[in-house]
């Protein structure tokens, strides 16, 4: 008996050495589905976020220390690039399509608007070494990250030791961007049932289910798939989307579907940001989409909405904004953390 | 930064003491129509003169066997061999004396480690093997200059590569060795430009049917000898 105690009282003792209490950094509402980013090979920890976030504010990561990733991807736009059609990089160079607005991201298995990259982890090689975006050599910004102190300094923090290399920095990033979750919009409190809808955002509402979601699939807003809206090209960018990557001629202007979460932030609208308003996009639903045939299935039978309908749904469109998400301090420009650890 | 890497290695000796004792190595010889691969070097052969500047590409998944038996499973994920640095054309397997008689690689990368997200080590991105446009390793980097090549400079350039089907430029390859400390696999480039017209193919840089027809001359350069 007594040995017994002494076994059970060494082994509550050995327990007390370890921490079971787990800090969530990243958290979804149950109506959200599981998210397909896979953790296990980059397990989310306090200090590889904060690196992360630097590490997005910082313009080390452009070819002339000027342009950092949130210059396209600002936190009050939900991380998008506000009044760009195309966003502009290194040298005010103008490139050829519309930054995204970056959240929910542990939900996507494409990436870029013709799905180019097809994990998040390598998402980030693509602007830096675009000649128009930061026009880094991938390998240059490794030597310049070990040559600071300050990086020194955090990736001892978040990995054990200082050495930096490119797998670390691009797994410090993802761990940043998979926090930028937004699931706090009214939508989202309705849902819970904290709130409820109005009478227009409730109609708007089940004209959005009928007409929208099939594409734009709810909770996330998108089914992050590929389609092809019916925009006419662009003679002057010549973007033929998805058929790019594949170079399969069916998928000729194939585009990403993007969430409508966050709307207001993140105009302005489509692959080459040609509509600065709600307005002008649902007008092209409704009055341009017959002019093309090329356009997908869930398309093809579209019933242009009246103009009841186009309030209504813009009132519930706007339900999908979240406040709490654009004004996170987690989010924005790592001041405290830069006059920490000078 | 010095004392990491020194505690590095002391843990190492302590508890990996295979890497120092391994019994074999299978080294990869570069080669042009037999003689041994020398970058920059001037190979005349018929009406074209062919230089290489630069050579790298990717073994993984190699396996030892024992009359079709698996008799040990490498597990490292990729191995990055580079012409411009010797050390890495040999790779030291971690295993004890076994019996085999055959030996399997992949030449590239399969496209399930493709999909695992950011990789360490010879699969690191900043090594230079991974495409920054789209996703996807680089197989093979081979660079160099022909006369004939209509390209500027006469440079022709061959990034291979792509994982999905139907561009997949990834190689099985099973060879007879016999046991032995270091087994020497010849890889003659000669093979492999001598089956491209260089005058009208000379830039590949991503995946394509063409990717695909080069990737299987790769896999036909190699040879034991």
């Amino acid at each position: 008996m007594k040995k017994k105690i002494l076994q059970l009282i060494l082994v509550l003792i050995l327990f007390s050495g370890f921490n079971f209490q787990k800090i969530k950094y990243f958290t979804y509402p149950k109506y959200f589905p599981k998210p397909v980013y896979n953790f296990k090979n980059n397990f989310l920890d306090s200090n590889k976020i904060k690196l992360g976030r630097i590490l997005f504010y910082d313009p080390i990561l452009s070819h002339n220390n000027s342009i950092s990733c949130a210059s396209c991807h600002s936190p009050y736009n939900a991380f998008s690039h506000s009044d760009h059609a195309l966003s502009h990089g290194i040298n005010d160079e103008i490139g050829t399509r519309n930054a995204p607005a970056l959240f929910n991201l542990a939900w996507q298995k494409d990436f870029m608007w013709d799905g180019a990259v097809n994990h998040l982890d390598f998402q980030p090689l693509s602007p830096i070494s675009h000649p128009k975006e930061m026009n880094e050599n991938f390998r240059n910004i490794v030597l310049k990250l070990s040559k600071s102190k300050f990086y020194k300094k955090w990736f001892f923090k978040s990995f054990g030791d200082s050495i930096i290399t490119g797998e670390r920095a691009l797994k410090a990033l993802s761990q940043f961007q998979i926090t930028l979750v937004s699931t706090n919009s009214k939508y989202d409190r309705v849902k819970k049932g904290n709130e409820s809808f109005n009478l227009k955002e409730k109609k708007g509402y089940e004209i959005f289910l009928k007409k929208c979601n099939s594409c734009h699939r709810e909770p996330l807003f998108s089914n992050y798939q590929f389609s092809k809206n019916g925009l006419p090209i662009d003679k002057t960018l010549n973007d033929y989307g998805r058929v790019l990557i594949t170079k399969n001629p069916e998928d000729s202007l194939l585009f990403k579907i993007p969430s409508l979460r966050n709307l207001s932030y993140s105009s302005p609208y489509m692959h080459d940001g040609r509509f600065k308003t709600l307005h002008e996009v649902i007008n092209h639903y409704n009055f341009d989409l017959y002019k093309n045939e090329n356009i997908s299935p869930e398309l093809t039978s579209f019933v242009p909405l009246n103009n009841h309908e186009t309030v209504d749904l813009i009132s519930f469109l706007k339900t999908l904004n979240d406040s709490s998400f654009i004004y996170n301090s987690y989010n924005k420009f790592p001041m405290e953390l830069l006059l920490k650890m000078k | 930064m010095k004392r990491t890497i020194i505690k590095r290695f002391f843990w190492i000796l302590v508890f990996n003491p295979l890497h120092l004792f391994s019994q074999y190595q299978i080294c990869f010889n570069h080669k042009f129509q037999n003689d041994e691969l020398i970058i920059n070097k001037k190979n005349i052969i018929r009406d074209d003169t062919i230089t290489i500047s630069s050579l790298n590409y990717y073994v993984s998944m190699i396996s030892l066997h024992n009359n079709s038996k698996i008799v040990y499973v490498d597990n490292q994920l990729g191995h990055l061999i580079s012409h411009e640095n010797h050390q890495s054309s040999c790779i030291v397997l971690d295993c004890k004396k076994i019996k085999f008689n055959s030996i399997h690689f992949k030449l590239g990368i399969d496209s399930i480690t493709h999909t695992k997200g950011v990789l360490g080590n010879d699969l690191d991105p900043s090594q230079g093997m991974y495409w920054t446009w789209r996703s996807g390793y680089i197989n093979l980097k081979l660079e160099g200059y022909s006369s004939i090549c209509a390209a500027k400079n006469h440079f022709f350039q061959f990034h291979i590569g792509g994982y999905q089907h139907p561009n997949n430029t990834s190689h099985n390859i099973d060879l007879q060795t016999k046991k032995d400390s270091t087994m020497n696999i010849s890889f003659d480039l000669f093979k492999l430009l001598n089956k491209i017209d260089l005058s009208q193919t000379f830039q590949i840089m991503s995946p394509s049917k063409k990717s695909v027809e080069i990737s299987s001359y790769w896999k036909n350069s190699f040879y034991v000898e």
